[in-house]
């Protein structure tokens, strides 16, 4: 374990350098991802706009809901997108090779070796915009609301890495399909809405997005005071399946990829 | 012995796609696969601190084969043992020992110096920070590049960089080494480097070294011990000196005129391999390369005049012509 | 004759990488669907539309943002910016005879062809099921027209495309101007919801800009929304802002490259 974290922490001091090897590049994409990390919290405020109600769900609920799958996201895009993103290139350029030479577990060196520090900013405007949701609807928020939250916010970045890891493990076959990653953001912004709402839509659509729903309602319910133990047990019940199931599932990819490629 | 490999084969199965338009339609109904032969019962065995080359032309099964004794490749069939361990099983401690360089696969991060790439592996490969230390200091110096360790690597030249690259891959001691073409697209120079560092590097730390090259001077340089493959097959395994006594007992001069030849006047001296005036390469037996090359200064009207060895594809090509017999 | 060629081998490579020309469409389709089923369960909650929009309205708009989404924009700006002119490739166009403006709009169209036959698809099967969910223009010269319009909204997004890749020629950072015009498209070409949601302010904005020209004008001509008038209004406004950018175009590319022969490579 100890191995592990003394990686970690030399990587951050990489990424870290990274970030600040490029001084144009660092302003650039702090304010692009700004950009979007504003976008994603506005679109919701101007969907929202004419809606007093939808399905149980008071409007500000459902945009404290937004601000906690910004957190998710935020968290997902700071320590694990870049290296989804770029593993279908490593696949098809046989980069891979490198990490199953090193004596370390490859999906945990694949998962974590890029970290996006500047990422932070959306967490940030994130936060902010909870705050801002806290005060102004005088939500009952204490310090045990918060203890009860962090790790309901970890168990969405494990269910949310996981369901991520298993379609991107996918590219180990189908290693045209570089531009999946892409598809993840979008599915993954299902997060942001009320899991009532697909009920309307059909059982299999439902039942298929079923984990995704959660990871933003769970922690969502937890600020705002709702949450029940039964979507608590589901969450956590997800998170350990998912966890499981996605690493037996790389493993599986991982013993085809070592007798097929050339 | 470090290194046994007991029928070793690795088959691929590959669909060939039809070219044009109907051609893609058709992969989408049936497909055809085929079998291809990487690898095809290989055996052979390798003791510490010996450097051996792995020599055959593009496609023969050198890269397959160090693939599978690092444990990337999972074999069809054989045993494959190396330190002791199973590779495939990739052990933590057998891939703490080995080290496999294949010619332009980096893994230097590029906006960085080198030196935080080493950090990085020192951290991975759990090295003590005394011998880290050590290590580092000593492969920069016999490398030449104390100096710019902590130049960000996009700013270094290519020969620096493969350098730099070299002592990643060297960082944690291993007692063996897989080298894919090492020398691949570096300058002459550049080549000589490399070749000389390996040599010391093998005395002085012992370790095993396999080395893959299509090209006769890393080999020449390096390996008294190589072992020749070509479709999957060893076809030679054994002294270099003697490889090269038997099946390529012969240079080429290659001549550049400065002046028209008769090609008549050409015939007398050796078996023309080519002759696109002003180019003439001449396939002379090798005790008599000198002599031929003093005669040909002193009677034909020369520009430029080279001796050159046979290169590997002719030895194979010979090896071949050999065996047919 | 060579420009069928052309075609031709675009649409080969178009048709061996199908596999992500689903992926794309999955991306265009998948956010349209969420939002839908958010709207849904908006029209269940509360009686009374939206800007007197029927629920129906509302599900065939998204339907067909996903058609929309999926065949008429085009996403040559990465290619022209980064692939020709920031890493050089554009030099390989500029020794060929023939247009770079043509090479590129006869390079898409077949991705976008495959990518509307998927979308077309899908949409057949959901009015199949769905059929309450999805209204659509009924007479004939209404459809001609919101072909038309439809077309046009290609022509426009393709042009603004390849004039965002010429931004290349002069800044450095391409990344950021995309991003910037990514969530411009979004937010004002129909596709986070339709314009007349929108508070008023930002509707008057949308309709002045050329990005609901694209995408949300096609979509509701396609809905039957518009009559005659409004038809060829919204087909003049496309063409003005065609010719607009046209003319936009031909002064970047020339100017462009100057500057990218000037600096040489």
């Amino acid at each position: 374990m100890k191995h592990y974290l003394r990686i970690y922490k030399r990587l951050f001091i990489l990424n870290f350098s990274m970030l600040t090897a490029y001084r144009g590049n660092f302003v650039n994409y702090l304010i692009s991802g700004s950009i979007w990390g504003v976008f994603s919290i506005l679109s919701m405020v101007l969907i929202t706009a004419n809606v007093t109600e939808v399905l149980g769900w008071k409007r500000h609920e459902i945009l404290v809901l937004t601000g906690v799958s910004q957190i998710v996201m935020g968290i997902q895009h700071m320590f694990f997108s870049s290296n989804f993103e770029r593993f279908p290139l490593y696949i098809q350029q046989g980069k891979l090779d490198s990490y199953l030479l090193k004596p370390v577990d490859a999906q945990v060196l694949v998962s974590v070796w890029l970290i996006r520090i500047i990422s932070f900013s959306r967490l940030i405007i994130a936060g902010a915009f909870l705050g801002y949701l806290i005060i102004a609807y005088k939500l009952p928020v204490t310090i045990w609301t918060i203890l009860g939250f962090i790790p309901l916010i970890i168990c969405s970045v494990i269910i949310l890495y996981s369901i991520w890891l298993m379609v991107t493990t996918l590219t180990i076959w189908f290693t045209r399909l570089s531009n999946i990653p892409e598809v993840l953001y979008s599915i993954s912004a299902v997060m942001r809405f009320p899991p009532e709402v697909y009920r309307e839509v059909t059982f299999f659509l439902f039942f298929f997005l079923f984990p995704l729903l959660l990871i933003g309602a769970t922690p969502a319910k937890q600020l705002l005071g709702q949450l029940t133990a039964t979507s608590l047990g589901i969450t956590l019940l997800f998170a350990v399946v998912l966890l499981v199931v996605s690493r037996k599932f790389w493993l599986f990819a991982l013993r085809s990829y070592t007798s097929a490629s050339s | 012995m470090i290194i046994s490999i007991d029928h070793l084969s690795k088959y691929y199965q590959i669909h060939k796609k039809e070219p044009g338009f109907i051609g893609s339609l058709k992969s989408l109904v049936a497909r055809k696969y085929e079998t291809v032969k990487a690898v095809d019962d290989i055996s052979f065995s390798i003791s510490e601190g010996e450097v051996v080359g792995f020599i055959g032309p593009n496609g023969a099964g050198k890269t397959t084969t160090l693939k599978c004794l690092s444990g990337l490749l999972y074999p069809t069939k054989g045993k494959v043992e190396v330190l002791g361990f199973t590779p495939f099983d990739r052990k933590s401690q057998f891939l703490k020992q080995i080290s496999l360089v294949m010619g332009q696969k980096n893994q230097l991060w590029w906006d960085l110096p080198a030196m935080d790439t080493f950090l990085l592996n020192k951290e991975i490969y759990e090295i003590e920070s005394e011998k880290f230390d050590q290590v580092v200091e000593d492969l920069a110096t016999r490398l030449l590049v104390k100096d710019i360790l902590h130049v960000p690597v996009r700013k270094l030249s290519l020969g620096q960089r493969m350098k730099m690259e070299l002592i990643a891959a060297l960082i944690h001691s291993p007692k063996v080494l897989f080298l894919d073409e090492p020398t691949i697209g570096l300058d002459v120079v550049m080549q000589r480097t490399i070749r000389e560092f390996l040599r010391e590097y093998n005395q002085a730390y012992k370790a095993s070294i396999i080395l893959t090259s299509h090209y006769m001077g890393d080999v020449e340089a390096l390996c008294k011990r190589v072992i020749v493959i070509n479709f999957g097959k060893i076809l030679y395994d054994g002294l270099l000196s003697d490889l090269v006594k038997e099946h390529a007992p012969y240079k080429i001069i290659k001549v550049v005129f400065s002046d028209k030849v008769e090609n008549k006047k050409l015939e007398s001296y050796g078996e023309t391999r080519r002759f696109g005036f002003p180019e003439w390469e001449v396939r002379i037996k090798q005790k008599d390369a000198n002599d031929v090359a003093a005669r040909i200064l002193k009677h034909l009207p020369v520009e430029d005049i080279n001796i050159e060895d046979p290169e590997i594809e002719d030895v194979i090509a010979g090896f071949f012509v050999a065996n047919k017999k | 004759m060579r420009y069928f060629r052309i075609f031709v081998l675009h649409f080969q490579q178009a048709f061996e990488n199908r596999g992500r020309s689903f992926i794309w469409l999955l991306l265009a389709v998948i956010n349209p669907l969420l939002v839908l089923s958010y709207w849904i369960g908006v029209y269940h909650s509360q009686n009374g539309g939206i800007a007197g929009w029927a629920l129906s309205s509302v599900t065939s708009y998204y339907f067909l943002l996903m058609f929309a989404g999926s065949f008429l924009i085009a996403h040559v700006e990465y290619d022209v910016a980064v692939h020709d002119i920031q890493e050089g490739g554009l030099v390989k166009y500029l020794l060929k005879p023939f247009s770079y403006f043509w090479y590129y709009f006869l390079g898409e169209l077949p991705w976008r062809m495959i990518q509307g036959l998927f979308s077309l698809t899908i949409l057949f099967i959901f009015s199949l099921f769905l059929g309450k969910f999805v209204q659509l223009v009924s007479t004939p010269e209404l459809i001609l027209a919101a072909i038309i319009i439809s077309l046009l909204g290609f022509i426009l997004s393709f042009i603004f495309k390849m004039i965002l890749g010429f931004t290349a020629f002069w800044l450095t950072d391409f990344h950021g101007v995309q991003s910037i015009f990514e969530i411009i498209i979004l937010v004002f070409a129909g596709f986070v919801m339709p314009l007349e949601f929108y508070p008023a302010l930002i509707e008057g904005i949308a309709k002045v800009l050329p990005f609901a020209y694209m995408v949300y004008y096609p979509v509701i001509a396609l809905q039957g929304k518009l009559d005659l008038v409004s038809l060829l209004q919204v087909v003049g406004m496309q063409l003005v802002w065609i010719f607009a950018f046209l003319a936009v175009y031909k002064l970047m590319w020339s100017k462009g490259v100057r500057s990218f022969t000037g600096v040489g490579q």
